[in-house]
């Protein structure tokens, strides 16, 4: 007899709302047995479960700082503007724009990051030396995710 | 009485519209010889979007996926599509790939290539046809519809003689991607372009953002049209094309025929319906008529992708925000056609446009290309204010003095690390970053099968018994699930 997954929903329903001690229902691909409380003579101490994994995606949540603000090391942080794909190179295959130690000047190129398959270059602030990058290769960022610490010229 | 044919987007649009490119080869398999023996003039299957959709999300080597389709699908004519002159992103390709990518798709069991650009770069899509042409392949090249100033039915149709008198053209093809042809306009067009194509047979593919394409093909049919494009009933309407069901119906009403073997067109709605319920994915139900899609003329499927872009700002309430603002940016920019890649590039400025609420502050790279003309001509004249502002960034500048690069297949192998690497692992490493194809290729071989769980079904009834207050004992049996829960009692 077909019941469809409505009709295991009302069985389960009123099992709950009723006093049966037992059923045990087969229909269509499914087996459904159910003992009710003080019913089952059998009962053991311990229940062993198994439900089907279904783990959550993992999600990223990374608290916005203020756009590039300086921080206690004298270092220009660079944040993302959007949320996005961090890229480090222009392209799959070509080298990055730029990496730690680098030295970069106002409005170079730093980055991409990725807004629904297009690609938002960010310059940089100023000109310094890249002391830290923040974010891996392909990470997924949020806006106002640390991207680049750059040490400004003469500080 | 009419002889009609059909192209079936069941495994492509159908399911780029619907469901965002998410489809697995093995999600056709049980399905394919059905599809294959219907008896469609055309079946098409892929394009580059659906390569890189499949090694980033599914993480499938499309070339084997191709492969065991072109096995399942012996009889059937196969066609993939591609823009004139770009194959990854919305950038640009160089010629030496453009022309790597329709040869290696042939040898893949492409037989048949429609080829499109939204600026009618002619001498592009001429080169490129010619490409299809000397691999053997049918060409049939597109007329792309959108609604502007510039673009009248005589534009249109001078865009087609010329196709025609390449003398290479095998039919033309006429979309309607945002499913914004109204019924009256489509009065005057398609029969313009039927006219200009002569000899040659035009096919029409309109979605049914609005409910209306039906509507345009019996104008096409009255016209002269003899090819609909069309999809099985669950891949079919919203954003999709009409359903093979509804026309052949409408076809037998009005006294058409087709060489449909209409018996297996429910095996195949019936196994679609059941993998999109299995995967959460949605069915497609027509629309309610919308006149503010003839404003933003945005692709019903690029809407849904804006929805979710807004979600990741925590901007869902401002998605008509968002589309009043792709009127306005459409006009600025000279009014491309809204299909790719211009529907991504109006939608997302429009989107970054919104959210950092300083116009143009933020320009990605793809529009700084086109305002300099990389992409070709702008239909209309780019807004100078805007022009001004898109380029007066230091990444405009450094864009001025670029010419796209066209390097040799030899440079662009030793580009991607190994002077001996096969045409196919070329093309996909260009498609997807470097992590997305390594990935891919760790995952091993596609899977040819797919399998029905019911998992979610499962899942549900075991969440509705763990809840239940009464039972000491609960046993679920569901093919291969067998749970048995057991407490002591607690009262």
């Amino acid at each position: 007899m077909p019941v469809g997954q409505d009709g295991l929903k009302r069985v389960l329903d009123a099992f709950e709302q009723g006093d049966w001690d037992e059923i045990h229902l087969v229909a269509d691909d499914v087996e459904v047995h159910l003992v009710a409380r003080g019913a089952d003579s059998k009962v053991q101490a311990t229940s062993h479960v198994t439900a089907p994994e279904e783990t959550p995606a993992r999600t990223t949540d990374v608290a916005p700082s203020a756009p590039m603000t300086a921080t206690a090391e004298d270092a220009t942080t660079v944040v993302a503007p959007s949320p996005g794909l961090f890229w480090r190179a222009p392209s799959p295959g070509a080298p990055p724009f730029t990496d730690i130690g680098g030295h970069v000047e106002e409005g170079t190129a730093l980055c991409i990051v990725e807004v629904m398959k297009l690609m938002n270059t960010l310059p940089a602030p100023v000109a310094g030396t890249v002391v830290e990058i923040c974010a891996e290769n392909g990470e997924q960022v949020d806006t106002g995710t640390p991207l680049f610490r750059i040490r400004a010229d003469g500080s | 009485m009419t002889h009609v044919e059909f192209v079936d987007q069941t495994l492509r649009d159908g399911q780029q519209s619907l469901w965002g490119m998410r489809i697995r080869a093995g999600m056709a398999a049980a399905v394919a010889e059905d599809i294959d023996r219907t008896g469609f003039r055309t079946v098409d299957v892929t394009g580059s979007s659906m390569f890189e959709c499949m090694m980033r999300y599914s993480r499938e080597d499309p070339w084997e996926g191709l492969d065991l389709w072109r096995t399942w699908l012996p009889n059937a004519q196969l066609r993939a599509g591609s823009r004139s002159n770009c194959i990854a992103k919305f950038g640009l390709t160089p010629d030496s790939l453009m022309d790597l990518w329709i040869r290696t798709l042939t040898r893949h069991g492409i037989q048949s290539f429609w080829i499109y650009d939204c600026l009618y770069n002619m001498d592009q899509m001429r080169r490129l046809c010619q490409t299809v042409h000397d691999a053997g392949a049918e060409v049939v090249p597109a007329i792309m519809f959108g609604i502007s100033p510039v673009h009248t039915d005589e534009w249109f149709a001078a865009r087609v003689r010329e196709m025609v008198s390449w003398g290479i053209v095998s039919a033309i093809y006429v979309e309607d991607a945002p499913g914004i042809l109204a019924p009256e306009r489509g009065a005057t067009l398609i029969p313009a372009l039927v006219d200009a194509a002569g000899d040659v047979p035009v096919e029409l593919h309109c979605h049914n953002t609005v409910g209306v394409a039906p509507l345009n093909y019996l104008t096409g049919l009255r016209s002269g049209v003899r090819i609909l494009h069309t999809a099985s009933r669950p891949l079919a309407n919203g954003p999709s094309l009409p359903s093979t069901e509804a026309m052949v119906e409408n076809l037998r009403w009005l006294g058409h025929d087709h060489g449909l073997d209409t018996a297996r067109l429910d095996p195949v709605a019936l196994h679609f319906a059941r993998v999109a319920a299995q995967e959460g994915w949605a069915t497609g139900t027509p629309n309610e008529f919308s006149t503010f899609a003839y404003h933003h003329q945005l692709p019903g499927g690029m809407t849904g992708t804006l929805k979710a872009q807004l979600a990741q700002y925590g901007m869902e309430d401002r998605l008509t925000e968002v589309l009043e603002e792709v009127v306005r940016v459409r006009e600025e920019l000279g009014h491309p056609i809204s299909a790719t890649p211009f529907s991504q590039l109006m939608g997302i400025q429009a989107v970054l446009n919104i959210v950092t609420g300083d116009r143009y502050s933020m320009v990605p790279d793809e529009v700084i290309i086109y305002t300099l003309g990389h992409l070709g001509t702008p239909p209309a004249p780019i807004d100078p204010d805007v022009r001004d502002r898109v380029l007066s960034s230091p990444r405009a500048k450094e864009y001025l003095a670029w010419e796209p690069p066209q390097p040799s297949l030899k440079e662009l192998r030793i580009q991607f690390g190994d002077a001996r690497m096969s045409d196919e692992e070329l093309l996909c490493r260009y498609l997807v970053p470097r992590e997305d194809f390594e990935a891919t290729r760790a995952a091993g071989k596609v899977s040819p099968t797919y399998v029905f769980r019911d998992a979610v079904a499962s899942r549900q009834l075991i969440e509705t018994a763990l809840t239940m207050r009464r039972p000491t004992y609960v046993r679920v049996r569901r093919g291969d699930l067998d749970l048995t829960l057991r407490r002591s009692r607690t009262d």
